[in-house]
């Protein structure tokens, strides 16, 4: 008869991984990074080109390229192009960011000749046709207009404003005159300076290297679209002053709730430190603010915190959705956690599951090749290397206590805070 | 290719093994054969309420998630109509916590007074999140008490209503428990770098002495079919008018399942679709479109909709779906379109077969709806319907009276 009440032994030392991507240049400089993994016939290919939201100098501008692009070339058709990739099942994703817009492939390898060719095409010569501008920006707006009704949309879009204020590329809120304020010479412009060889890098994971190199040389290691790199952009943006605001909604049952401050960046030495506080905080399910606001309390069906790190900026945040009636007594238990992060020493015991949390947490982030180009890509973004990973899992393995006392008390000051409300109070 | 091996325990407990060397993280994944359709019609909601408890401990374990969370792993769970399902990823060395977490819950849950008061706050605010406070939030709920009548897919897993939520004591959750939760009633798959002969151990050592059930397992009533066309129209706070067109198809293992999907993705999946292109891209009528099968184990439904573009009356909309499905219903589609589709069933297939946990789902659902082998048949499934298959089942599933219509309008 098994003694239940005897558990397993558990163990928190796991061999630590390495990418192991390789990396080349193409003819015309344009670097791929492969991460290899024989076993499968699904193939991920991602262009990112420093060519988000960050470098617009019109709202939308980034958002409209990046989703137009399959929308016409020179030879093709909007239809033609959809044709293609769905007949070949490919998953497209064109996911304009911050700070890169990534265009990706999901294909399978006995497709790749003519899904990158199709590719190739759009990514050189699209023709941004009117009829299409005109057709993605209706139904963008209606999409826009449905997303404000919810307060957790609403409380994400303001939250980035009071945070960096609007004079910043991060802070930046659409308004409805935005979507009659983009025009083809806008996206034609954008395109033509942001979209190029020298201004992008290529993450091909799952698939053996030394057959798709070739591919990839032949259509994007030409001098046909080559650019600059190097844009350096103004920002002479003061942070507004931490204060508090509510964005009334008259027919909410619960309110969105955030509450953050501009945090130090990843560059930065107490960098994992924080990031440690803030899983304490709010990171996982077991983590305080869970444990108070929804299990102690069930105020709410979820409470998080996170750290958003951008290249140019980075700023952490406690996001919930609670019941109206709960909301008071939710934002004074948040900022009493925060309280007591800076000022009452964690015990052994909480810090110990959280190392081993982390640590499991650190190797699932690895799990699968798809996941490692995920990871490559944020080392390729922020300009850093594995050691970027080395010294995570050993910030983990030796911080204590008091570290995180020290961290937390010189980052996470709750009178610095912004808070929002979106909904009632 | 998903291989697997497959034990039976004495009490019923059947155990999927998937060994896969090309991860250090292991998964293991827990189905019960309870959901929301095998609730009380007066007391919906129960199945999720008692996935929630089920994180609150048990007879030797205090604290599910530290437990789990100090032999660093996560896990999660999902109640559907059919299923409740739990599933968790840890490293594989610590892979006989996930064996002694999730016996002692299914031994001993603790179930005070206390945590299913919060539970239930913490469910009530979900259904607000997700029904309430959001456009377009309770479309489902509509939508499935309009088109079944009878059988318990009328219900979300949510539950009808809060006062379904609120009424739920003790007692019923402790007569759930016993009817539900047991050995004989449950599919263990564990995928990860470690043998399917270690799984059946670890298997037989947590699990081997709990006891089966003794309850006969509940018979559900049958939809019968539907004879006349259905309408409802409401009115909502949102922006833009939405048309729903649901229609009544067969059970999962039913061989006319696949190609029912596939009409789903010919109507929906892409933007080279027959809605996307025609009724989005050509005629402007839509700023969104889709398509879907709802994919349960009895018999399900189709469902085609789109979100109008304002001024364009429902109306239309309604009308220029029935023109397609009209279409499908008349003319033999060419196999350049089938192949389409069918090579996006292929690529999703060698997406899921990517990570540990998805083939751990994968395997205990396959089980439970019948035999795990069929994981492993899917694309030949899809791969056999013929063009003339679309066109026979198009002509028997897309009539009037097999169809319930849904208008959600802006006041």
């Amino acid at each position: 008869m098994t003694n239940r009440s005897q558990k397993p032994l558990i163990s928190n030392q796991f061999e630590i991984i390495a990418l192991n991507s390789e990396k080349i240049k193409l003819s015309n400089g344009m670097p791929v990074y492969f991460l290899n993994e024989p076993d499968h016939d699904l193939i991920k290919i991602e262009f990112s080109f420093n060519a988000g939201t960050f470098y617009q100098n019109k709202k939308l501008t980034s958002v409209v390229t990046a989703n137009l692009l399959k929308e016409g070339t020179k030879r093709k058709t909007s239809k033609e192009i959809s044709e293609i990739f769905d007949y070949y099942g490919v998953y497209t994703s064109f996911d304009p960011q911050k700070d890169l817009a990534s265009i990706g492939v999901f294909v399978l390898e006995k497709h790749l000749e003519p899904v990158l060719s199709l590719l190739e095409e759009i990514l050189k010569e699209p023709s941004f046709p009117e009829s299409e501008l005109e057709i993605y920006l209706k139904n963008l707006i209606q999409q826009h207009i449905v997303s404000l009704e919810k307060v957790s949309n609403v409380a994400r879009m303001q939250f980035s404003k009071l945070l960096f204020g609007e004079n910043h590329p991060y802070g930046q809120t659409l308004i409805l005159s935005d979507f009659d304020n983009i025009y083809k010479d806008d996206i034609e412009q954008f395109h033509k300076k942001f979209y190029n060889a020298n201004n992008v890098f290529c993450i091909v994971a799952g698939s053996a290297s030394d057959r798709i190199a070739p591919i990839l040389e032949k259509h994007f290691g030409g001098n046909d679209w080559l650019g600059e790199n190097n844009f350096k952009k103004e920002i002479n943006s003061e942070f507004p002053i931490a204060d508090k605001h509510l964005f009334f909604k008259d027919n909410a049952v619960q309110s969105a709730v955030r509450v953050g401050k501009i945090f130090p960046g990843i560059n930065h030495p107490d960098y994992h430190k924080i990031m440690i506080a803030n899983v304490i905080l709010g990171g996982y399910f077991g983590s305080r603010l869970m444990k108070n606001i929804r299990q102690e309390k069930g105020y709410t069906y979820g409470i998080n915190s996170a750290i958003v790190s951008l290249v140019h900026g980075s700023y952490f945040f406690v996001t919930s959705q609670i019941g109206v009636e709960f909301v008071k007594n939710a934002i004074e238990e948040i900022y009493s956690e925060i309280s007591i992060l800076r000022t009452v020493s964690a015990d052994e015991e909480e810090i110990s599951v959280v190392k081993n949390y982390l640590s499991g947490a650190f190797l699932r982030s690895f799990d699968g090749v798809f996941a490692k180009s995920d990871r490559l890509k944020e080392l390729i973004a922020f300009n850093l290397d594995d050691s970027h990973f080395f010294n995570y899992i050993n910030t983990v393995n030796s911080i204590n206590a008091e570290e995180i006392m020290r961290v937390a008390d010189m980052y996470f000051n709750e009178k610095e805070m912004t808070e929002l409300v979106v909904g009632k109070l | 290719m998903v291989k697997y091996e497959k034990h039976i325990l004495n009490n019923g407990l059947k155990v999927l093994a998937h060994q896969d060397k090309s991860t250090p993280i292991a998964a293991f994944n827990i189905l019960y054969d309870v959901g929301a359709k095998h609730e009380d019609p007066e007391m919906t909601g129960m199945a999720h309420l008692f996935e929630h408890l089920m994180f609150e401990g048990s007879s030797n374990v205090k604290e599910f998630d530290t437990e789990l969370q100090n032999a660093g792993g996560e896990n999660n769970a999902f109640t559907s109509n059919d299923i409740t399902n739990y599933y968790m990823t840890l490293p594989v060395n610590n892979i006989e916590t996930a064996f002694y977490l999730e016996s002692d819950r299914m031994f001993h849950p603790l179930l005070s007074e206390e945590k299913l008061v919060t539970q239930k706050n913490v469910v009530i605010e979900e259904f607000k999140q997700s029904y309430l406070n959001q456009p377009y939030g309770d479309v489902l709920m509509l939508l499935r008490s309009l088109t079944y009548k009878v059988h318990p897919y009328q219900w979300p897993t949510i539950g009808k209503n809060i006062e379904h939520i609120e009424k739920i004591q003790m007692q019923h959750v402790i007569d759930f428990y016993n009817k539900f939760y047991k050995p004989d009633n449950a599919i263990i798959a564990v995928a990860g770098n470690i043998s399917p002969h270690d799984v059946f151990m670890l298997a037989e050592k947590w699990f081997g002495n709990i006891k089966p059930s003794v309850n006969a397992k509940s018979i559900l009533a049958v939809e019968p079919s539907q004879i006349e066309k259905r309408l409802l129209k409401v009115e909502r706070d949102v922006p833009f008018d939405e048309v729903y067109l649901a229609f009544h198809t067969v059970e999962r293992l039913n061989n006319s399942y696949y190609g029912i999907d596939l009409i789903s993705d010919i109507l929906g999946t892409g933007n080279s679709s027959r809605l996307y292109l025609e009724l989005l891209k050509e005629k402007k009528l839509f700023s969104q479109v889709n398509a879907w099968v709802s994919g349960c184990t009895d018999p399900g439904l189709i469902v085609l909709t789109g979100r109008l573009i304002k001024g364009v009356p429902v109306e239309n909309g309604e009308k220029e779906i029935l023109q397609l499905l009209n279409t499908l219903k008349n003319k033999t589609l060419d196999n350049r379109e089938l192949q389409k589709v069918k090579n996006q069933i292929e690529v999703s297939n060698a997406y899921a077969d990517i990570n540990a946990l998805s083939k751990a789902m994968n395997l205990a659902y396959y089980e439970y709806i019948g035999n795990a082998d069929l994981l492993n048949q899917q694309n030949e499934k899809y791969f056999a319907v013929t063009p003339e298959d679309i066109l026979k089942l198009s002509q028997e599933i897309f009539n009037d009276s097999n169809m319930s219509i849904l208008h959600y309008c802006s006041k």
